[in-house]
C-alpha cells in the first residue's frame, strides 16, 4: 500500500510540471475581426481579416499564399520551391503532419486540404487558430493555377491572386506560339518512369502544364476508377492507339546518365517500337519540373524547353 | 485407386485446356480491339507489321505470358511451403518474401532513384535475403518444432521488414505513389524484357519443384515418420523453402507483389486432387496461372482504359471460387 502511494505521489511529480507548462503555452488571443466563410467540408469558419500567422499543410497552398503576398509561417518538408520558403519552422509532411509542430507556431489560421487533413480536424481546431478545408478538385479547372484566385478570394488578396494568375496565362501563350505551335505539337501525355504505365490526368500539377501549352492530353478526365486523381495507371494499347504527338516521361532523378539510360530504354523498348516508328517523340521531363520544387512559371518553362531540347 | 488416378489426370487436363481458353481470351480482349482471327493470325506466321500486330506480339502476348510463370511461381511456392510446414495458411507472405522484396523495391525507389532500373534484383535479392533470415532463425532451433519457428520467425521478420518499408514510405512521401502501385503489383507495361528475367527461375524452379513433390508428400507424415523413411527433414526442408523464395522472389522481382495466388491455388489444387502433391503441385501451378491471367484481363478491361491492381481482382475472383469449392467439398463429406 505504501509502494502504492508512492507511486501516485512521483507520478504526480512527474505529470505536473507537463501540466503547467502546457497551460504557459496556451496561445494568449485578442479578438480579432473575422469573415465566416463556408469551408469544402462545409463548416462555417470565421477567418481573420487580416491572418499574420498562416499555416499551409500543402506545398502548393504555400506557394499560393507566396505568390498573393501572405507568406506562410511554416513549412511541409515536401516545399523545395524558395529558399525563404524552406527555411521555415517545419511541420511534418503533407501526409504526416506533426500537430506539436503547427501548435508550436501559434497559427492564427490553418489552411488544410480535404483530401489529406480531415481526419486531424479537431486536433487542428484546438490550436484555436480557424482551420479551413480547402478541396483541389473544386479550386478551379486548373488547380495549380486557380488556387491563387480561390485563395485571394478566401483572403481578400483577390487583385494579387488574378494578378498572378494573368501572368501564368501570358507566360504560356508567350510559350505557346515560340515554341508549341512552331514545333506542330498538338496531343500529348505523361507518364512516370518505371514499367508499370503511370499518365498524369489534367488535375495534375503536371498535367496542367499540357493544358496550358495548349497541349491535348489523350488521358481523359473523370475516368471510371480514378476520378480527378493525380495520376491513373492507363492503358499503353491506347496511347498506342491515340498516338499522341509527344510522350512526356518524369525523370525519377536528377542523374543526368540514368536519365539518359532511361530515355533510350523508352526509345528501344519492343512496346512502343510500333509509336517510334510512327514518328512519335519521346521526351524527358527534367527532375526539376515539379510542383513541390520550382514554381508554375518555371514547370511551364522548363516544359517548353523540354520540347524545344528534344526537337 | 486406379478410378481416382484418372480422375486427378482428368482434373490436370480440364485445367490445362481452362488455362488455353483463358490465355486465348487474354490475348484477345483489351482497349483496342483486335479479332480472334486475326490474333491466330499474328500469333501463327503472318509477318507484318501495324497496330494490332504490335499490341498481340509485343504488349499483349508478353505480358499474358508474364502474368502466366507468375502465377505459377506463386502457387507453387504456396503449395511447397504449405506441405513442408503443414500450415494451410503459410504462403509466399510467411518466408518474407513480400516483405523483403518490398523493402528492397522502396529502398532503391527512395534512396536511388536514378537507378530504378535495379528494382527487380534488389526485390529478389530482398525476398531471398528475408527467407533464408527466417529459415536461419527457425534452423538454429532446430528439432521437432522448427516448422512452429518458421511461422513465428516469418511472422517477426515480415514485421520488422515492413515497417522498415513504412518508414521509409513516410520518410520520402515523394515516393509514395509509386511505391504504393509497386506493393500492390501490377503486370502492366511488362513486355519481353520482364519475361526474360523470369522464365529461367520459372523453368528450373518447377522442374526442380515436380521432382521435389514426392519428397513432399512425406512431410505430412510429421517429422518423426518422414526420418524413419530415409528423408532428411531438415535438407529436403530447406531445400523446398529456398526454392520456394526463389519462385516467389522471382516473380515479386517482376511485378510487384501480387497476394493471395500463392495462398488460394494451392488449396483450390488440394480440394480437387486431394493431398498427393505429385497432382496438387502441377494443378496449383495450372491455377495459379489461371487465377492470375483472368485477373489480369479484367484489370485491364473492367474500366478501361484506365487499369486496376491485379491484386485486388486476385482477391475478388479467388475468394468467391475458394469459398464455392471448401462448401462443396464439406458438402460432399457430410453426404
Amino acid at each position: 500500500m505504501r509502494n502504492i502511494v508512492v507511486l501516485f505521489i512521483v507520478t504526480g511529480m512527474l505529470v505536473m510540471p507537463l501540466f503547467a507548462q502546457g497551460a504557459k503555452e496556451q496561445p494568449v488571443r485578442t479578438e480579432v475581426e473575422t469573415k465566416v466563410v463556408i469551408d469544402e467540408l462545409s463548416r462555417s469558419v470565421a477567418i481573420p481579416q487580416n491572418p499574420q500567422r498562416v499555416v499551409a499543410l500543402t506545398s502548393a497552398v504555400m506557394q499560393s499564399l507566396y505568390n498573393i503576398g501572405i507568406p506562410p509561417v511554416g513549412k511541409v518538408d515536401e516545399y523545395r520551391v524558395t529558399k525563404e520558403g524552406m527555411a521555415l519552422p517545419s511541420v511534418g509532411k503533407t501526409s504526416a503532419i506533426n500537430i506539436e509542430a503547427v501548435y508550436a507556431l501559434n497559427p492564427d489560421l490553418i489552411i488544410a486540404s480535404s483530401r489529406f487533413h480531415s481526419a486531424l480536424k479537431e486536433a487542428l481546431e484546438q490550436s484555436g487558430a480557424a482551420v479551413y478545408f480547402f478541396d483541389p478538385d473544386k479550386v478551379g479547372e486548373i488547380s495549380v493555377v486557380d488556387l491563387n484566385i480561390y485563395l485571394g478570394k478566401l483572403l481578400d488578396r483577390e487583385k494579387e491572386g488574378r494578378k498572378y494568375v494573368e501572368s501564368i496565362y501570358s507566360l504560356a501563350r508567350d510559350l505557346r506560339t515560340d515554341i508549341v505551335e512552331p514545333l506542330g505539337i498538338g496531343s500529348a501525355v505523361m507518364i512516370k518512369d518505371g514499367d508499370t504505365i503511370t499518365a498524369a490526368q489534367s488535375a495534375s500539377s503536371y498535367g496542367s502544364m499540357l493544358k496550358l501549352l495548349g497541349l491535348r492530353n489523350i488521358v481523359p478526365d473523370n475516368l471510371p476508377g480514378s476520378g480527378r486523381g493525380s495520376f491513373v495507371k492507363y492503358s499503353i494499347e491506347t496511347i498506342l492507339e491515340r498516338h499522341p504527338d509527344v510522350v512526356f516521361i518524369l525523370a525519377s532523378s536528377n542523374d543526368e546518365a540514368s536519365n539518359r539510360a532511361m530515355l533510350e530504354k523508352f526509345r528501344n523498348d519492343e512496346q512502343w517500337k510500333h509509336y517510334t516508328l510512327q514518328g512519335g517523340r519521346f521526351v524527358l521531363l527534367p527532375f526539376l519540373a515539379n510542383p513541390n520544387r520550382t514554381s508554375v512559371e518555371n514547370m511551364l518553362r522548363i516544359t517548353a524547353d523540354a520540347l524545344k531540347k528534344n526537337d | 485407386m486406379k478410378r481416382f488416378h484418372s480422375h486427378r489426370l482428368g482434373v490436370l487436363g480440364a485445367a490445362a485446356i481452362l488455362l488455353v481458353f483463358i490465355i486465348a481470351l487474354s490475348l484477345s480482349v483489351g482497349s483496342v480491339q483486335v479479332s480472334l482471327g486475326k490474333i491466330v493470325g499474328i500469333l501463327f506466321g503472318k509477318k507484318g507489321e501495324g497496330l494490332p500486330v504490335q499490341i498481340v506480339r509485343n504488349i499483349r502476348l508478353p505480358r499474358t505470358l508474364v502474368g502466366l510463370l507468375v502465377g505459377m511461381n506463386l502457387a507453387v511456392s504456396g503449395v511447397l511451403l504449405q506441405g513442408i510446414i503443414r500450415n494451410p495458411m503459410a504462403s509466399p507472405n510467411i518466408i518474407g518474401v513480400n516483405a523483403g522484396a518490398g523493402l528492397a523495391a522502396v529502398v532503391v525507389m527512395a534512396l536511388f532513384p536514378s537507378r530504378i532500373g535495379f528494382i527487380p534484383p534488389a526485390s529478389f535479392i530482398g525476398a531471398l535475403g528475408a527467407a533464408l533470415t527466417i529459415s536461419a532463425l527457425a534452423n538454429s532451433k532446430g528439432g521437432k518444432r522448427s516448422t512452429v519457428y518458421i511461422v513465428l520467425a516469418g511472422v517477426a521478420v515480415s514485421n520488422l521488414l515492413n515497417a522498415g518499408t513504412s518508414a521509409l514510405m513516410v520518410v520520402y512521401s515523394d515516393i509514395l505513389e509509386v511505391s504504393y502501385s509497386w506493393l500492390l503489383g501490377s503486370l502492366s507495361g511488362r513486355s519481353w524484357s520482364s519475361f526474360a528475367l523470369i522464365w529461367p527461375y520459372s523453368l528450373a524452379g518447377l522442374a526442380f519443384a515436380l521432382f521435389l513433390s514426392p519428397k513432399i508428400n512425406l512431410f505430412s507424415l510429421g517429422d518423426d515418420v518422414a526420418s524413419s523413411v530415409g528423408l532428411s527433414v531438415r535438407l529436403y526442408r530447406f531445400l523446398a523453402l529456398l526454392l520456394a523464395a526463389v519462385l516467389a522472389g522471382s516473380a515479386v522481382s517482376v511485378t510487384g507483389t501480387i497476394g493471395f495466388v500463392g495462398l488460394i491455388a494451392p488449396h483450390a489444387a488440394r480440394l480437387l486432387v486431394g493431398n498427393d502433391h505429385r497432382y496438387a503441385l502441377p494443378l496449383s501451378a495450372l491455377l495459379g496461372a489461371i487465377l492470375l491471367i483472368l485477373s489480369d484481363t479484367f484489370a485491364r478491361t473492367l474500366f478501361s482504359p484506365v487499369e486496376l491492381s491485379v491484386g485486388i481482382i486476385t482477391s475478388l475472383l479467388g475468394a468467391p471460387f475458394f469459398l464455392f469449392l471448401l462448401f462443396r467439398k464439406r458438402k460432399a463429406s457430410v453426404l
